[in-house]
């Protein structure tokens, strides 16, 4: 019998290599299940299945001078469920969209802090609740992007997993704690 | 199956790595056979050890996806670690960018002087070569020859910068330039050889292992401003035996400049490659597109290329359509994959009036984004590319490639311009980081460990209408490139701040996860590649303030709603893809492809039929559609810059950072990108491909051409069919019915 390790060392031909692989694999006891695990199947047949939730957003933030924010609005998040052909687990493609998500400090003078329209996409397996926590970043639009601070939106998406429609969801809202994980050298 | 410890880690059971390690061997003699020309996928299907479909039988002792014999039910083999030698993470510096030399008088510093049409000037054949007999004379210069490949504009546009370089083996670098002091490149001291390693811990690279820019590290960078062309002499020092090739990579080559606005002689068309022992001259002329038809008289001031003298070049043009970071790359017919894993890519940052990489200069039209002040243009003190690309290596440390199928290819180790993470020390000021994803099949998807903002100004070397705030970028594609700027002034002296990545892979068809950032620092995701793979280290006060900016308004989009859209087409990228032709020079066979403008099957790639033939001076919209089926493809369209109309059948789906303009969209699984984009300036034939060039190789790639730009263009165009001794010309092998 030809072990694996054997055929390593045989150079000369690379059609003789591989007939002897092909042996190799099937013949050697080893290597008689050949089962996969991964037979794909890759054939473009999809189905997707689009839904859009708005969630409430609301919190306080404390930002590193202390001073405190009051967070309100609602966050858009757009889902939509993609099914692959090739036996993978369905996901899906999320866009969260915190375009109204803004704050004030209660000084009229400071302003509405906002996010930009800050947006972010994620492909995320489908499951039944997932919890997804963001940095967002807001500033102040007269002081520009450069200004730019981060809080901590988590959103709890609840999901249909037999249609794949979103089914509810809430999210909260607080400090990055991120930024504690800066070390120094 | 279970996804889970598909990547093996080094402290698996010995005899799980090594069951893997037997498994990828074996693979690799695959590899190597079909990279050497001894077998095609054709014959491999023949032999059954592959599928139509692109895959590995899932036989135990070849396919990393069939169940490990030493493991319980339902865990595959899979893949065997790439072996870190007791290197730790974050212990070496980051090289910057070795800068190519620009020489001045490209006709008297190249010898010889270059020509605008090929250089046929024969000499003697070495027999090592592919079909070359004892006596075999061919041309020096592998560039096709005639008028249709002759350099457009070469008279216009006269070269003024040679560039120079070769394709080579790993060799020590001895004349490390990083264009900026010791001090911003983490301390390290050009004057020392850098040989070829990872990580000076892990082993030397052999001559065989890769083949870079000029055979050495740090990868390449080239520099170049509006209205200066350039004259890139590419030499293929690569050896002349196809089975020299350590196991994988062609050793014929063709140098693409993503996504350079210059005629198609020029672009490294795929069928258009040369051997060792030639070079090809690329005519790069810098220009604005719409430099025929906008801003004839070159009187806009934002139109312009930097002068030395801290001015501006007025140039003919559209401002609009200013273009700042690319890189090129290798784009062989069938090798794109391998031959760029190996080391053929580099960057090329292109200077403007509007970008002029001084931040101090203030004259209402420079947008002062980082750069520095040293120097009156092209200052890389706070400038910095990044090059990130997932590696592996087999035993011995020598970089190593492994087919799974023909889904991907996937590195378990990450590296930052060519090292294994690395750290790069910062000061405490605003940094603009030109990043590019050189990998085969893997996306990134970009954090800050601290989850703080990160500013992206730019998209495929496309500054932004108005900059972003972001604190997770968007996923980035293969070839896609990611401008941001990072202000490192809100960080303390000693802090370390890292570079994420979320997008967990467990394979190469797409990414199967988007971590979250808590989900990625946790250690506990199955891909290597997740996590941590950049540190910054601020180190220091800058010497003098900063006064770079982040604008906010930059470069709005070019106006295109007085310019007709003349017609529409759609391309469907699929599996299962069929051919019709069967040159054994131009055809290559699936499982990918694209079914375009919804006629016919799904074809397969072969340069020598034509897709789309649009007409110079037109605009059209193209619908870029996903077949589905589970996977991803970052598409990339040669020539001039697109807009976004809309994701999925909506502008409201276009985000934030791809409303400027792009040449790679991911068309997201199951999505689609409908995009407009103008044929203008030049003309010859030109590509559209799936940029994981593993789905480019086999064979989701197509050929479309300007063909009426005037003589002494044809239509069609003929194919070129390049041999050692000579490029000849083919007429078409097929001709959609919708392309012209």
């Amino acid at each position: 019998m030809k072990t694996l390790r054997n055929m390593k060392r045989r150079r000369s031909s690379f059609r003789l290599i591989v007939l002897s692989l092909v042996v190799g694999i099937i013949g050697g006891p080893a290597w008689s299940n050949t089962s996969g695990l991964a037979a794909t199947v890759q054939v473009a047949t999809v189905a997707t299945v689009d839904s859009t939730l708005d969630i409430p957003v609301s919190g306080t933030v404390i930002e590193s001078d202390g001073a405190i924010l009051t967070v309100s609005g609602y966050e858009t998040i757009n889902s939509t469920k993609v099914t692959d052909a090739d036996g993978t687990s369905p996901r899906v493609v999320l866009s969260f969209d915190f375009t109204h998500v803004m704050a004030s400090d209660g000084t009229p003078a400071t302003g509405v802090l906002k996010t930009g329209g800050y947006q972010v996409i994620k492909i995320r397996p489908l499951q039944a609740s997932d919890v997804i926590p963001i940095t967002c970043p807001y500033y102040l639009n007269k002081l520009g992007v450069s200004t730019a601070e981060t809080w901590l939106v988590t959103t709890t998406l609840k999901f249909d997993v037999i249609t794949g429609l979103l089914a509810g969801g809430s999210a909260s809202v607080g400090a990055n704690p991120y930024l504690s994980f800066t070390t120094f050298l | 199956m279970s996804e889970r410890n598909f990547f093996l880690r080094e402290n698996a059971s010995k005899a799980r790595l090594r069951e893997a390690e037997n498994a990828r061997r074996n693979r690799q003699e695959i590899l190597k056979a079909h990279s050497q020309g001894q077998v095609t996928r054709r014959d491999l299907i023949k032999m059954g050890l592959m599928t139509g479909a692109g895959l590995l039988l899932p036989m135990k002792g070849l396919s990393p996806f069939a169940r490990s014999a030493y493991a319980s039910s339902n865990i595959p083999t899979g893949l065997p670690p790439s072996p870190l030698f007791g290197v730790q993470p974050f212990t070496q510096p980051m090289a910057r960018f070795d800068l190519l030399p620009r020489h001045t008088s490209p006709s008297t510093f190249l010898n010889p002087a270059p020509t605008a049409a090929s250089n046929q000037t024969q000499q003697l054949l070495n027999t090592a070569l592919e079909g070359v007999r004892a006596g075999d004379t061919g041309p020096i210069e592998g560039r096709p020859p005639g008028a249709i490949w002759t350099h457009q504009g070469f008279s216009t546009f006269p070269p003024q910068i040679a560039i120079e370089a070769t394709q080579e083996g790993a060799k020590t670098n001895t004349v490390y330039n990083p264009g900026v002091p010791s001090s911003l490149n983490s301390g390290i001291n050009p004057a020392t050889p850098v040989p070829f390693k990872f990580h000076p811990g892990l082993p030397t690279q052999g001559p065989l292992a890769v083949w870079t820019f000029n055979g050495t590290v740090p990868p390449k960078l080239a520099i170049a401003r509006y209205a200066e062309p350039i004259l890139f002499r590419h030499h293929n020092l690569l050896p002349f035996d196809i089975t020299q090739n350590g196991g994988f990579g062609r050793h014929t080559i063709s140098t693409h400049e993503h996504n350079g606005h210059h005629g198609a002689e020029n672009d490294g068309f795929t069928g258009a490659f040369f051997y060792p022992g030639q070079f090809y001259d690329y005519h790069w002329p810098i220009v604005l597109a719409g430099f025929r038809t906008i801003n004839t008289a070159a009187t806009d001031p934002k139109a312009g290329s930097p002068t030395d003298a801290g001015g501006i070049l007025k140039v003919p043009g559209d401002w609009h359509e200013t273009m700042s970071t690319h890189w090129f790359h290798d784009h062989m017919f069938s090798f794109t994959s391998q031959n760029v894993y190996k080391g053929n890519a580099a960057m090329f940052n292109i200077y403007s009036s509007l970008d002029r990489g001084n931040e101090s200069l203030n004259d209402g039209t420079n947008l002062r984004l980082p750069s520095g002040t040293a120097k009156s243009w092209g200052n890389l003190d706070y400038d910095v590319n990044l090059m990130l690309a997932d590696k592996a290596w087999d035993a011995n440390g020598q970089l190593s490639m492994d087919i799974f199928d023909f889904d991907g290819f996937l590195g378990d180790q990450m590296t930052v311009n060519l090292a294994y993470k690395p750290y790069f020390e910062v000061e405490r000021r605003k940094y603009r980081f030109r990043i590019l994803n050189a990998s085969v099949s893997r996306f990134f998807k970009l954090s800050l460990s601290d989850g703080s903002v990160m500013i992206q100004i730019a998209n495929d070397g496309n500054l932004f209408p108005h900059p972003v705030a972001l604190s997770e970028l968007d996923e980035q594609g293969i070839a896609e490139r990611y401008d941001i700027v990072i202000d490192f002034s809100r960080y303390s002296i000693g802090q370390r701040v890292h570079l994420v990545n979320l997008a967990e892979h467990q394979d190469g068809k797409k990414v199967a996860k988007d971590l979250t950032l808590a989900e990625a620092l946790s250690g506990n995701s199955s891909d290597p590649c997740v996590g941590r793979f950049l540190e910054f280290r601020i180190v220091r006060n800058p010497a003098v303030p900063d006064v770079s900016q982040v604008p906010a308004t930059m470069i709005p989009n070019p106006d295109l709603s007085l310019i007709p859209v003349v017609r529409e087409r759609t391309f469907e990228f699929n599996s299962g893809a069929g051919q019709t032709t069967n040159d054994p020079i131009t055809t290559a066979f699936g499982p990918w492809g694209i079914k375009t403008d919804n006629q016919g099957p799904t074809l397969a790639a072969d340069f020598g039929r034509i897709s789309a033939g649009p007409s110079s001076g037109t605009r059209e919209i193209w619908h870029l559609r996903n077949g589905g089926g589970g996977w991803d493809h970052p598409i990339h369209i040669h020539f001039e810059e697109c807009q976004t109309l809309a994701r999925n059948g909506s502008a409201a789906n276009v985000p934030a950072w791809e409303k400027g303009r792009k040449d790679v969209w991911r068309l997201r699984p199951s999505g689609s990108v409908d995009i407009t984009l103008q044929f203008r300036d030049w003309g010859g034939m030109f590509m559209e491909h799936c940029h994981n060039t593993v789905h480019e190789d086999n064979a989701m790639l197509l050929r479309w051409e300007i063909d009426n730009n005037g003589a002494p263009f044809l239509r069609p165009l003929p194919t070129p069919i390049p041999r050692p001794q000579g490029v000849t010309f083919q007429a078409p092998d097929d001709i959609l019915p919708t392309a012209f």
